[in-house]
């Protein structure tokens, strides 16, 4: 028999048999549930075998000889990105990883930079220049040219730090080198520390007797009252700021060029661009170069070929060079201006599948292409500034913000262009965008026709190791220099997004509050792969439900109750010949044009210009039609009904229904 | 009368032959000058083009300055196409050319980890380095054409500081070369070499881009275009998220690198491609 302390001793066996039980069960449910993590997800590579440093990766792609954490290296000491700070060059650089800063000897925090004292940026003059850097940068370029320090934390913009250093003072100053009166045009800040400002102008007796340097704002070097020695004016011209300017022959440098004689040396006095001649193109007797012109200073030519420089004036070396680029439609683009270029028709909810945006750039007359992001995740947008010449265009890509455009539910939020790329569509019968109940995910996937044109994304994997095979590499070259092979609305000035709306079978705006919101550029899929593209695309699926009634007349001969005619209530996707209906094309274009706002998906023409129909799939009793490509044409816009054919033949309680699986839908 | 005419007929005679003789003389100035003049033009294209470097023999220094001048230019624009790294593993190839991955992340919407922080710093270890045996090199050559030459000449150990500059590239090599003349002996200075490079300026750009990147996930290439009219920056963006960047002076400098930050996928897409 158990006394009470035996008892006692069995309860507290019992109760530590238990603990090391549920420890153990705790143990395991965690291993499991760890290793689930670590399988599921990935680890943290310190680095891995093909030499990234930091990267959430799969544990056979770290390098064993480094850290490997079973965790996001976001949580790890190590990997966590912070700011970097070179003390030597006075650089901050944010997002480094920790390991990686202090290996290459900067000083890391996990600061943001703007929150760093050492990294905070001001104003850097350096002479006529100025630079928007740290102060230790400023220290240092500061000691390179040889110039006081003169950095200013009150500019907290670098449009303020550049009006900065426009606004400093310039003139001569004057001093004695070897005995020898001489002068230099710079800053006042340039002129040194023992600078007195006059507006007398002093003999050289008076600058001997006080040995020191002399700053005349506003005037040249050549000025006739200084009498600098050996300092005659205009013996050259070079560039300046993208314009002609004479230097005199100190080497100093002088007023913008003009071929009229006393104009550009103003006396001897500093005068603006503008004063001296008005802004020029392409122009050998006027230095002022209009940039925006597409003109800025080149060298003459003196070579053989160019018939030796003759026509050249003397002295002089430089003139105002207008550089032009053609664009793909033959209009003159200036240096400078970039411009958009599309696969096709672009907005509207119109892209077609596997376009791209594209951007283009004058530099130097060569046209430069610059893709946007793939799968049009950027759209190109462009404005003009006004210039004498015409407009100057400007163009850029920026993210395609179609993300949410599903999940609004009315026009103001859904054309709200400060927050998305939207646009408010006009409602389509049997379409619910965004109710899951709808979505038909088969889990298939369709095909990429463009695949021997444009073949799909370079896994990961290729691009870190470097192994990409040819024929992707020459797919690559095709869509990086755009293909652009048919009509480039927009390509001019102007907003592309109203040039696109006149074609009736696309989406039409709607104006009344009921609506649908799809994606105004629509975005790009892979649909070629299993993944979300069936699941984004099956949202527009469509399911019609019609009411159908009977009409019963009574035979006057016979007394008999007989069908006189079926009548359906006013359905936008049924069209009735007697007593058969047929789905109604308009009705299946606008469900396919909604279908292809959604991304990649439905039918029709593909960039290349290649019909493509499986995206869009009508059924009847397990039976599948498909659009023809004489049916559907975007570039005809033409719409014949279709093979899709449905004959109402059963009843149910007076009513017809179309039912999803059986009835008439749409696959996207 | 006679003797005058005579004279004078001697005299008209005596005065064009000594005109003649005069153009004689003059034609034999000019032909001297012109020699001379050639003598001159060759002597100084001989010392400016062709001779040696006048102020390393006078020094009687190694003539190292116009070996390693060419070299340094040679690995710098070799270092340029690798971003200042040598040998990159992390890199990602387009058109059979690997572009060194600067900054990277394999997730979507999230920025990329900087890998190499200090573009310059890189690359002035990078070229000091791979500079080493090249001046090594050019030194045991000069001190081997000086021994030839009947000098007698220690060679020392090479120490060399590179630095890069908005002006060019800076290097100094102290090689402290002991030559002995009739029983004196004297210490070489060091040699300080400076060339003209974009080097510099191309490195700022490039790290600019790779702040945008980081903290921005993508960059304008035209502005820096606008600012630096004699530089070309070019942009490839391919369809996996990766961008290179070319950064050429229009010259021999082409400085290429790779950045892959807030990708974005197709559609909605996965967290991890």
């Amino acid at each position: 028999m158990l006394g009470h302390q035996d008892m006692g001793m069995l309860s507290i066996k019992k109760s530590l048999v238990f603990a090391v039980l549920a420890f153990m069960f705790l143990f395991l449910i965690g291993n499991v549930l760890a290793e689930s993590v670590i399988s599921t997800s990935s680890v943290c590579c310190e680095k891995t075998t093909s030499g990234a440093f930091c990267l959430n990766s799969a544990e056979s792609t770290c390098d064993k000889t480094f850290k490997i954490v079973p965790t996001s290296c976001e949580s790890t000491s190590f990997c966590k990105l912070g700011t970097c700070y070179d003390s030597k060059e006075g650089l901050c650089l944010e997002n480094v990883p920790q390991r990686v800063c202090q290996a290459n000897g900067g000083t890391w925090s996990d600061k943001e930079a703007n929150q760093l004292a050492q990294c905070k940026l001001g104003c850097c003059i350096l002479a006529d220049q100025a630079s928007f850097v740290t102060n230790t940068r400023c220290k240092s370029l500061s000691t390179f040219y040889g110039i006081k320090i003169d950095f200013r934390t009150s500019i907290t913009s670098e449009a303020a730090c550049v009006a900065a250093a426009n606004s400093q003072d310039e003139g001569a100053c004057v001093y004695f080198e070897a005995g020898v009166k001489t002068c230099k045009f710079v800053t006042r800040q340039q002129c040194g520390g023992t600078t007195t400002t006059g507006s007398e102008v002093l003999n050289a007796s008076e600058l001997e007797e006080l040995s020191g340097k002399y700053f005349y704002q506003g005037l040249l070097c050549s000025s006739e009252e200084l009498g600098v020695p050996n300092c005659a004016r205009e013996a050259s011209t070079k560039c300046y700021e993208g314009r002609v300017y004479w230097y005199d022959s100190l080497g100093n440098k002088e007023n913008v060029y003009t071929n009229t004689a006393n104009i550009s040396w103003n006396n001897g006095r500093v005068a603006t661009p503008d004063e001296i001649c008005a802004k020029t193109g392409d122009s050998k007797t006027c230095g002022n170069c209009d940039y925006l012109g597409g003109s800025r200073c080149a060298a003459w030519d003196t070579s053989l070929l160019s018939g030796l420089g003759i026509g050249k004036p003397k002295n002089v070396d430089n003139y105002c060079k207008t550089t032009k680029c053609t664009d793909r439609d033959g209009n003159v683009r200036l240096n400078g201006e970039s411009w958009c270029v599309y696969d096709g028709e672009v907005g509207n909810a119109i892209d077609p599948a596997g376009s791209r945006h594209y951007r283009e750039i004058c530099v130097d007359g060569e046209v430069q292409v610059e893709a946007c992001e793939d799968f049009r995740n950027q759209i190109c947008i462009h404005s003009g500034i006004q210039t004498s010449a015409g407009e100057y265009s400007v163009a850029a890509c920026r993210v395609n913000r179609w993300q949410d455009c599903l999940s609004q539910t009315n026009k103001g939020d859904c054309e709200n262009s400060d927050s998305r790329d939207c646009m408010w569509a006009e409602d389509v019968d049997g379409i619910n965008l965004g109710n899951p109940k709808y979505a038909v995910n088969t889990g298939s996937t369709f095909t990429n026709p463009n695949s021997q044109v444009s073949s799909s994304s370079s896994s990961a994997s290729t691009v870190t190791q470097g192994l990409q095979a040819t024929s992707q590499l020459v797919s690559a070259v095709g869509g990086i220099t755009g293909k652009a092979i048919q009509t480039t609305i927009g390509s001019g000035v102007g907003g592309w997004e109203e040039n696109t709306l006149s074609n009736a079978w696309k989406i039409n705006r709607s104006t009344v509050e009921n609506g649908i919101c799809v994606p105004l550029v629509s975005p790009g899929l892979d649909f070629w792969q299993s993944g979300s593209s069936t699941q984004v695309c099956a949202q527009a699926s469509a399911t019609c439900t019609v009411e159908i009634t009977k009409v019963y007349k009574k035979n006057i001969i016979t007394g008999q109750k007989e069908l006189d005619e079926i009548k359906a209530r006013d359905n936008e996707c049924l069209t009735q010949t007697g007593n058969t209906f047929n789905v109604s094309p308009q009705w299946a274009a606008k469900a396919n044009a909604v279908c292809s706002a959604m991304g990649d998906c439905g039918a029709g023409f593909n960039f290349n210009e290649m019909f493509v129909n499986d995206g869009y799939e009508w059924k009847y009793k397990n039976a599948s039609y498909y659009f023809l490509e004489s049916d559907l044409g975007f570039l005809s816009q033409k719409l014949n009904p279709g093979t899709g054919e449905v004959v109402l033949d059963y009843v149910i309680n007076d009513k017809y229904q179309l039912k999803q699986g059986e009835e008439v839908y749409v696959k996207a | 009368m006679v003797y005058k005419n005579m004279n004078q007929k001697r005299g008209s005679r005596g005065d064009s032959s000594q005109i003649l003789s005069n153009l004689g003389k003059r034609g034999q100035v000019t032909i001297f000058i012109i020699i001379a003049i050639l003598i001159v033009g060759i002597i100084l294209f001989y010392y400016f083009y062709l001779g040696p470097n006048w102020s390393s023999l006078t020094s009687k220094q190694p003539a190292l300055d116009r070996c390693i001048q060419k070299e340094l230019n040679t690995q710098i624009n070799k270092l340029s196409l690798t971003a200042g790294v040598v040998n990159p593993t992390f890199t990602s190839m387009y058109l059979d050319e690997n572009y060194t991955f600067v900054c990277y992340t394999n997730e979507y919407y999230k920025p990329c980890a900087v890998q190499y922080p200090f573009l310059k710093d890189s690359f002035e270890k990078a070229l000091t380095a791979s500079m080493k045996p090249i001046i090594q090199n050019c030194y045991d050559n000069a001190i081997n054409d000086l021994n030839s030459r009947g000098e007698e000449v220690i060679a020392g150990t090479i120490k060399t500081t590179l630095s890069i500059n908005p002006d060019g590239v800076r290097m100094i090599i102290d090689a402290p070369t002991v030559t002995k003349t009739d029983g004196a002996s004297a210490i070489s200075k060091p040699i300080e070499i400076n060339i003209y490079s974009n080097i510099y300026t191309i490195i700022m750009i490039a790290n600019s881009i790779l702040q945008f990147e980081s903290s921005y996930g993508d960059s304008d290439v035209s502005s820096f275009m606008f600012y630096y009219p004699d530089l070309t920056v070019q942009k490839i963006r391919r369809d996996d998220n990766v961008k290179l960047y070319i950064i050429t002076d229009k010259k021999d400098i082409k400085y290429r690198f790779a950045s892959r930050s807030y990708a974005w996928p197709p559609g909605y897409g996965n967290a991890f491609n």
